[in-house]
């Protein structure tokens, strides 16, 4: 297991958004998350990435406990998020936000070859490379931000709505992409809420209903589910 | 072609620095070189106060606090011990430094409004001390008797500070260090971040970015620069007392960020520059003058956001695509 997380509660302020989540992901699987607005979906993104402190619970990552590690080392120990809301820098040129990505890489050469990589799967970045991040329309920020959080060579990505606003065709190539990064050895939490899509791409997949897990099981399954076919996938 | 440019851009660069050496055989008079000495000063305060809120986003209204601590640092320490200028000004960089480090541990965690407010507070707290503790600095007597720096001598070149063209020449080459260092610095991994932070903390941190400890570097650094300005600002008067370093200097030098422009380099020091120079000019409007400034002032804040040196960068960039 290269995530197991066992009893994450969170809270802001008084709000409780968490009340205690289990959610594995096995190494190489993609792993979604579903839910409705305000589920918590995101919250337990930043619960993981040690960006939300206010947390109580076991987060196990590699076979060690991450809970309570400042956000900057979780990065360092291959674990990259790509938050939902304002993803990108605007002031800041494309290639700027994709070297910040690569923050804590040290080796030029190293982020060279993941720049190539990241334009490999994005070459519409390639051509933007030089233009300000805000000036791009809100498909292309949505891939430079998933770029971005390849640059730092992750074990484990977690993405945060990444279809969100962009047309169909495009949502096909972004599962494209999802897919190959899974087989190139990262393994992926998904938040969707487009259900369809997640559950079609996804090995396991978990359903959160005000902060807790309400049903859980193999994304194949969860997809024949009556109550989620209600619920999530409108039919 | 782009040769040409950088070639075009050193030359440019040294017919400025010669145009800069010259200002004293042009403007001998005492009361000129006066007002271009003091233009120094505040452009590495200026410098110094951009890098934290131009640069990093953290607003600050308390930065004349690290430089009165950087002048009574230098000033005492040079008339206790008896040590040079030369020494003197690094102990003022670094008990500023040690001072606003302290500080920003505590108040980085706040941010806009309330930070804004802390660091008035602190800014204020800081006068108070000024004037209270009297066994060591004197209070509102102030400390006189501050020796001027002893000579140096370069090869060609003798400065004996007896004379204010002998400060200016100082002056030009500390905002010059202190204009390349910064520049050095927004310029690396370490500026990068500043700016990510700026724009979006939260965001930064979500791919690792310490914010709080580069927040808290920038706030040392600048505390530390300006406390160095503030030996040199000591050791020029000769004379320093508290009213100096009130909460009045500390918004004079947000003023002067926020009208030449706070998030390039040489928008503080324009902005020093002119807002030092100007209301000198201006003072046969009597006293008119204060209400010309703050109606200018104003116009800057709503029109023009980016500061005037900003602006025409911005400008200039989007003609050229
Ligand atoms: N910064 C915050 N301060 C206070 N409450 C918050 C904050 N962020 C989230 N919440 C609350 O926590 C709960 C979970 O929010 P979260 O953002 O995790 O939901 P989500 O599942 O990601 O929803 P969505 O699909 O709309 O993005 C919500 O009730 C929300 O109102
Ligand atoms: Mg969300």
């Amino acid at each position: 297991m290269l995530l197991s997380v066992k009893g994450l509660s969170a809270h802001y302020g008084r709000v409780q958004a968490l009340s205690s989540v289990d959610i594995d992901a096995p190494e190489g699987s993609i792993v979604t998350l579903i839910g409705a607005n305000g589920a918590g979906k995101s919250t337990f993104m930043m619960a993981v990435s040690g960006v939300l402190r206010s947390i109580s619970g076991e987060i196990e990552y590699d076979g060690r406990r991450i809970d309570g590690l400042p956000s900057d080392e979780i990065v360092r120990l291959g674990l990259s998020q790509c938050p939902e809301g304002r993803r990108v820098w605007p002031g800041m040129t494309v290639l700027e936000n994709l070297e910040m990505g690569a923050f804590q890489v040290g080796d030029a050469t190293l982020v060279r070859d993941r720049l190539m990589r990241v334009y490999a799967h994005f070459p519409i970045l390639e051509q933007r490379s030089a233009q300000l991040a805000g000036s791009l329309s809100g498909g292309e920020q949505q891939m430079l931000a998933i770029g971005r959080a390849l640059m730092s060579g992750p074990r484990l990505l977690m993405l945060d709505e990444p279809s969100l606003g962009l047309a169909p065709i495009v949502v096909e190539h972004l599962v494209e992409i999802i897919r190959e990064i899974r087989n190139s050895g990262t393994t992926i939490i998904l938040v969707e809420q487009n259900a369809f899509m997640a559950l079609g791409l996804a090995d396991a997949a978990y359903v959160l209903e005000t902060g807790r897990v309400a049903l859980s099981g193999k994304a194949s399954e969860l997809l024949k589910n009556d109550m989620v076919r209600k619920s999530y996938l409108g039919v | 072609m782009n040769g040409r440019m950088t070639g075009a851009k050193w030359l440019a660069g040294l017919a400025g620095a010669a145009l800069l050496c010259a200002v004293p055989r042009f403007f001998s008079l005492d009361y000129y070189l006066h007002m271009f000495v003091m233009s120094e000063i505040y452009a590495v305060l200026a410098m110094s106060l951009a890098l934290i809120v131009g640069f990093s986003g953290q607003v600050s209204m308390g930065h004349a606090a690290f430089y009165g601590v950087g002048a009574y640092a230098s000033a005492l320490i040079s008339l206790k011990s008896g040590l040079p200028f030369w020494v003197t000004i690094w102990c003022a960089g670094a008990v500023a430094g040690l001072l606003s480090f302290v500080i920003g541990k505590m108040v980085l965690r706040l941010r806009g409004h309330f930070l804004a407010i802390t660091t008035a507070f602190f800014g204020v707290l800081v006068t108070l001390i000024l004037n209270n503790w009297i066994e060591l600095t004197n209070g509102p007597m102030g400390v006189p008797g501050i020796p001027r720096p002893s000579p140096i001598s370069l090869p060609g070149l003798t400065l004996s500070f007896e004379t204010r063209a002998d400060y200016y020449y100082l002056g030009l080459v500390f905002v010059g260090l202190v204009a390349f260092l910064l520049y050095r610095l927004v310029n690396s991994r370490i500026g990068n971040a500043l700016i990510a932070i700026r724009e979006n903390e939260e965001l930064a941190r979500s791919i690792g970015v310490d914010a709080m400890a580069y927040k808290v570097f920038a706030f040392t650094l600048g505390g530390a620069l300006a406390g160095m300005a503030g030996s040199f600002y000591a050791h020029y008067i000769l004379f320093i007392s508290p009213v100096t370093f009130t909460i009045a200097e500390s918004i004079n030098l947000l003023v002067m960020i926020i009208f030449g422009g706070m998030t390039t380099l040489f928008g503080p020091v324009f902005g020093a520059v002119a807002l030092t120079l100007l209301p000198e000019f201006l003072r046969m409007a009597g006293s008119l003058r204060l209400v010309i400034y703050g109606v200018a002032l104003v116009i800057f804040i709503i029109w023009l956001p980016l500061g005037v040196w900003g602006t025409i960068k911005s400008k200039w960039m989007e003609r050229r695509g």
